[in-house]
């Protein structure tokens, strides 16, 4: 795992990082900012806002690590919640007046599904994993995780019940456990 | 509580995309610190939607890391970097103090004390402007009560001038009382020869003593040159009782002149000084003692 670069545990990191030491910092960015970047160019897909939002989602970082309680949740997912939330709020305060996103964006959402299967070299073995997820089940992923809407809004924008949606949600998460399984 | 039902409700999942209201958020994090099962299908999930974003990886441009250690706040950790920091500032200051002790305020601490010097201001301004109201209101209440204490003063001396009317009133009616009291007195009425107004005058004649008393009621003030002159009628022939001054709340003149026997009493208005002989003319009053 990527996580295992550290030279010491993830608990003395988080300690350190409360502590607010340089050195911890150096870690924490050089560990986790890649993905989180790549997360919010996902969501924002803009790299000039993306270089902002990840700036902000940094900053946000820093001031809320002293209430980080590792007992509520793990530290990679609490800083993805972090930067993920930012973005989506950047491009809702872009299209500030539309906070749902428009069906052309939708169309832009499924485009970038077929765009995006093209690996990155450093992370060659994931992405075929990924593309292993039912499609269906990886869209529904993504317009809740990434791009924030809720099931109602999904069910209004596929055109599907409502239950149908949070079977689709948990079953698309339990694929991708079993996909990404330790 | 049934585990299992609680991981396949779908709760887990919708708490790792981030869809649960803030409730909900606060429950699972309950069940799953209660919970290993929870917990752990809780961390399964959350790692494979780690493990997606894993994949997304890009390198992030590499000007955001220098920014962000610019402007983030960190720690030096350990005492001793500590005191290395402080020292050359420490030295600055010992040797300007034999001059001039000032703050150390690097910088950054001046930008951050700036809102503080704002508020101290404000705090400042706020004050002073009460201190302001507040001393109008002093003065209006100031002049209010100065108002009220003249006004006080005012109806004061009214009271104090009406307790003094109202003792020599008193006093007077004492006296008269006293002489009414005497054994032997009698009342005359002496009523006006016109017969317009009654009772002008009124003689307390004590027979035995032979003591006159005289209270005007209401007899009008003569000019400078004239008096009123008291005649007693004894034997037909009127003798001279005395002059007296119709002064300011006099009412009760005791006369002198003392008589044993009389048969009714006059005032006639004379010049001043008096008269032997009563002018019957400007005879005023008559009463007599018979009646």
């Amino acid at each position: 795992m990527k996580r295992s670069n550290l030279p010491f545990s993830e608990d003395v990191l988080v300690k350190k990082l409360q502590q607010r030491e340089e050195q911890a910092f150096h870690l924490l960015y050089d560990q986790y900012s890649p993905a989180l970047y790549g997360v919010i160019l996902k969501v924002v897909r803009d790299e000039e806002l993306a270089r902002d939002v990840l700036q902000d989602s940094f900053v946000k970082i820093w001031r809320n690590i002293p209430s980080y309680d590792s007992q509520k949740g793990r530290l990679f997912t609490w800083l993805l919640n972090i930067a993920r939330n930012t973005a989506i709020d950047a491009i809702r305060t872009r299209h500030s007046g539309q906070s749902i996103q428009t069906s052309t964006d939708i169309v832009d959402i499924v485009d970038q599904h077929r765009q995006t299967y093209q690996p990155a070299v450093e992370t060659l073995d994931l992405p075929e994993k990924v593309n292993q997820l039912n499609p269906d089940r990886k869209l529904v992923i993504d317009l809740v995780y990434f791009y924030g809407y809720t099931h109602e809004e999904v069910a209004e924008k596929l055109n599907l019940p409502l239950g149908t949606v949070k079977t689709r949600v948990r079953s698309a998460l339990q694929e991708l456990k079993k996909l990404f399984g330790t | 509580m049934n585990t299992k039902e609680y991981i396949e409700s779908g709760i887990l999942e919708e708490y790792v995309l981030g869809t649960v209201s803030p409730q909900e958020k606060r429950e699972v994090e309950c069940m799953s610190s209660i919970y290993p099962e929870i917990r752990a299908e809780l961390d399964n999930l959350s790692a494979a939607m780690e493990q997606y974003a894993q994949t997304l990886r890009r390198e992030p441009p590499s000007d955001v890391k220098a920014w962000l250690l610019k402007e983030l706040d960190f720690d030096t950790p350990g005492t001793e970097e500590i005191d290395e920091a402080v020292q050359p500032e420490g030295q600055v200051t010992e040797d300007e103090a034999e001059t001039t002790i000032r703050p150390l305020y690097s910088k950054d601490d001046y930008t951050h004390s700036r809102p503080t010097y704002r508020f101290t201001w404000l705090v400042a301004a706020s004050l002073g402007l009460i201190v302001l109201v507040f001393a109008y209101f002093l003065y209006s209440q100031l002049q209010g009560s100065q108002q009220t204490l003249s006004s006080l003063r005012e109806s004061n001396q009214q009271l104090t001038d009406e307790v003094r009317t109202l003792r020599t009133h008193q006093q007077q009616t004492d006296q008269t009382l006293a002489i009414l009291k005497e054994p032997g007195t009698r009342v005359i009425r002496l009523n006006a020869t016109d017969t317009t107004t009654a009772n002008l005058a009124t003689v307390y004649w004590n027979a035995s003593t032979g003591q006159v008393n005289l209270e005007i009621d209401s007899l009008t003030r003569p000019s400078e040159a004239q008096q009123y002159q008291l005649w007693a009628i004894v034997d037909g022939k009127p003798v001279d009782a005395g002059v007296f001054e119709i002064g300011e709340g006099t009412r009760v003149v005791q006369q002198t002149k003392k008589f044993l026997k009389a048969d009714a009493f006059a005032i006639t208005l004379e010049r001043r000084g008096g008269s032997p002989t009563p002018t019957l003319s400007a005879m005023v009053v008559v009463g007599n003692v018979k009646t």
